[in-house]
């Protein structure tokens, strides 16, 4: 014990570091502790010490928080930019989104001739009629065809096939209430087999005069027709060759 | 209760990368517990700045911890966190309540080690040494910081930061805390021996 009293390992600061920083042995750690006991002077050298190091790692600390609040906030930022991207690209499509249907309601209003779509059933009207479905596709194109009296008529190709189609244009208040669909206004449209081919009847409430109108087949089942620069799709269940 | 293998694995390897000193897992261990941690603290009188700063100072503490060796891997990371930020953050609260000054709480818990240096209270000249440190110039805050508070060994100081060896870095090391104990002794007014 006395010996241990004697030692005075923390007159050196080299004995002090192993001993703040737990690199002493148990053994060894014991007697530095008792020495600490009796040494006043000791207990002081080694509290300068404690300090010393305690404050380096108090820096290391707060230098660590401030680097990693740094890269945070700089991924917050990053984060931020993608959710400004993201939030304008949205915006940027709503705003096309209430423009385009802005525009088809509009159109709609205006020009009733045009219609989303146009739902019919099979042979609802006779034996050898068929009600088609058709879609507006809102894109310009070159008019073909010629418009007499209320008929155009169309020879069209399909492979070998080959189908004259005629293109009635009847007015809106000619069509047989039933093919009303409740009060969604519709371009009807009615194709039958006639003597002379197929006969596509449009239903319209637009002079004939302007209607400007083309036709072609796009393939076995189905045809585009144009009227006043729009085109309407029309799939043809069975074909537009014949066979209705 | 036995910790689901899949924490196991990943907390495992975030403890890996603290132990190699990659501080991208304290960014990471930080996203994934920002929400408690937020709803702990907004619930308790805090604002969502306060949480983000209680979090950042609860990885600090695990990070110390790690490092030291002290961490005991007994339940998830994330419950450690959170029963780390959860301490900081009411004893800040109790702080305020007391109308104490404000300190780093975060010192304070990582002070909960039994060891006899983190055992110290605060006091001005830790406060005056955390400033010296600032001041002191590289490679010496950098040997320094390597040393007491990475625990670094000479050996692994010298490849880091391009001494020649070992020895080389122990003289350094010695002229840095001198240069530091200047300072500090500048800074409090040459009267600290």
């Amino acid at each position: 014990m006395g010996d241990r009293q004697l030692i005075h390992w923390t007159k050196s600061v080299e004995n002090i570091e192993p001993y703040l920083m737990h690199r002493l042995d148990d053994v060894k750690d014991q007697e530095f502790t008792e020495h600490l006991q009796m040494c006043e002077e000791c207990r002081l050298r080694v509290q300068q010490e404690q300090e010393l190091i305690a404050g380096i790692r108090r820096f290391g600390r707060v230098e660590l928080k401030r680097r990693l609040n740094q890269r945070i906030q700089s991924e917050q930022g990053r984060h931020f930019e993608w959710t400004q991207v993201a939030s304008i690209a949205a915006a940027i499509v709503l705003m096309f989104a209430a423009v385009f249907m802005i525009r088809w309601f509009t159109d709609f209003e205006h020009d009733r001739t045009r219609n989303r779509e146009i739902v019919f059933k099979d042979n609802e009207v006779s034996q050898r009629s068929l009600w088609i479905t058709g879609k507006v596709i809102l894109q310009p194109r070159t008019f073909r065809g010629t418009l007499s009296d209320r008929t155009s008529s169309f020879v069209i190709k399909q492979g070998d096939a080959t189908q004259t189609i005629s293109i009635k244009y009847a007015q809106l208040a000619e069509l047989p209430p039933t093919k009303r669909i409740g009060d969604e206004l519709i371009i009807p449209t009615f194709l039958e087999q006639t003597s002379k081919g197929l006969q596509l009847t449009l239903y319209t409430n637009a002079p004939e005069q302007s209607l400007a109108t083309g036709i072609e087949a796009v393939s076995a089942e189905s045809l585009i027709v144009y009227i006043k620069g729009q085109q309407i799709a029309y799939n043809i269940p069975g074909g537009w060759a014949g066979k209705m | 209760m036995q910790t689901p293998f899949f924490f196991l694995n990943n907390d495992s390897k975030l403890l890996d990368a603290i132990r190699s000193s990659d501080e991208e897992a304290l960014v990471e261990l930080f996203r994934q517990n920002r929400r408690p941690i937020t709803s702990l603290v907004t619930r308790n009188q805090g604002s969502e700045d306060d949480a983000e700063d209680v979090l950042q100072e609860a990885m600090v503490v695990l990070w110390d911890r790690v490092r030291s060796g002290s961490f005991e891997y007994q339940a998830k990371l994330s419950t450690f966190i959170y029963a780390t930020a959860k301490n900081i953050w009411f004893r800040r609260l109790a702080r305020h309540r007391r109308e104490l000054p404000a300190t780093e709480e975060a010192l304070d818990v990582a002070a909960e080690d039994a060891s006899p240096l983190e055992e110290l209270e605060e006091n001005e000249r830790i406060i005056a040494v955390q400033k010296a440190m600032e001041q002191l110039g590289n490679p010496c805050r950098d040997l320094l910081l390597l040393f007491y508070w990475e625990d670094r060994s000479m050996e692994e100081i010298a490849v880091k930061l391009g001494f020649a060896n070992a020895d080389t870095v122990k003289s350094k090391k010695y002229q840095c805390k001198k240069s530091l104990e200047h300072l500090v002794r500048s800074m409090l007014g040459g009267s600290d021996g």
